[in-house]
């Protein structure tokens, strides 16, 4: 494989202008499904170090543990980390929830019948309930973000 | 070998199952005491340590570990496999995210059961 097919592959999966919302959909559910991954890797690795990391398959002190526990928590205890966490929770939040319209939409729960092509090309797969849980989504996604904000920057204080 | 259609359908049943752990896990931490309360190492309702001396709770934990490693690197799998086609490549792939996937439950649940054992009086 070249280096132009990647970057052509990339681009349309990346890039989801012009296709309306299923694409938008899609370019959202890859990007958050592989940063939620990440971020799950990190975190069972991160989790691991409180208890003596990879090196440690016995029972550690308590006191030990905790140490590790809080200096871990010091040092995430950032803006930058706070931030990246609101994010994720947005993404995740929306990975949820869109999931939920996929897996219905996969077993043709809120799919409309399919129709001719004709003008004006409106695509009879997204039915207005597809349209209306995609939007739920997004709505969810942003509840969650301004209520992690909230949570780490005490802005709202809700 | 499972089938792909399986594999697709566990996808969709793991990602079914994950909103319910998944939303134990974030009520622990958000919902049922304040988040500085919930980042306490011990000393809260809801503290790292009171999490994993509930059974129910570190079992939930477990069965988080268990479905986001399944439904994460499938996940991975399938875009991994979407990008260039081959069966030398595809076996690769499969491989490599099974690998991977299966070191970190290995390695989730030792903190899991650690944790527990440490948590316990």
């Amino acid at each position: 494989m070249s280096l132009q097919q990647l970057i052509y592959t990339l681009k349309t999966w990346l890039v989801p202008f012009r296709y309306g919302l299923e694409r938008w959909s899609y370019t959202l559910q890859r990007v958050s499904g592989v940063a939620i991954t990440l971020f799950f890797v990190a975190h069972i690795i991160e989790t691991g170090n409180v208890v003596g990391g990879p090196a440690v398959w016995t029972l550690p002190p308590y006191e030990f543990a905790k140490k590790v526990w809080t200096e871990t928590e010091a040092f995430l205890a950032n803006p930058l980390f706070d931030l990246g966490l609101s994010v994720l929770g947005f993404l995740i939040f929306f990975h949820a929830s869109n999931g939920v319209r996929l897996v219905l939409a996969h077993f043709g729960i809120i799919l409309r019948k399919p129709t001719r092509p004709e003008y004006p090309y409106r695509p009879g797969s997204m039915s207005t309930a597809q349209r209306a849980l995609f939007w739920l989504s997004v709505v969810l996604a942003v509840a969650a973000l301004i209520y992690a904000l909230d949570v780490f920057f005490e802005v709202l204080r809700l | 070998m499972i089938r792909e259609k399986n594999l697709m359908l566990l996808h969709y049943i793991t990602g079914v199952l994950i909103l319910v752990a998944g939303g134990v896990h974030l009520s622990t931490v958000f919902l049922l005491s304040p988040y500085e309360e919930s980042m306490k190492f011990d000393s809260s309702p809801f503290a790292v340590m009171s999490v994993y001396r509930n059974v129910l709770l570190a079992g939930s934990l477990e069965a988080l570990l268990l479905l986001v490693a399944f439904h994460g690197f499938n996940g991975l799998r399938v875009i991994l496999q979407e990008l260039y086609q081959g069966k030398t490549y595809k076996k690769a792939v499969s491989l490599a995210v099974t690998i991977v996937a299966l070191a970190l439950v290995v390695y989730g649940t030792r903190t899991i059961l650690i944790a527990h054992q440490l948590a316990s009086p």
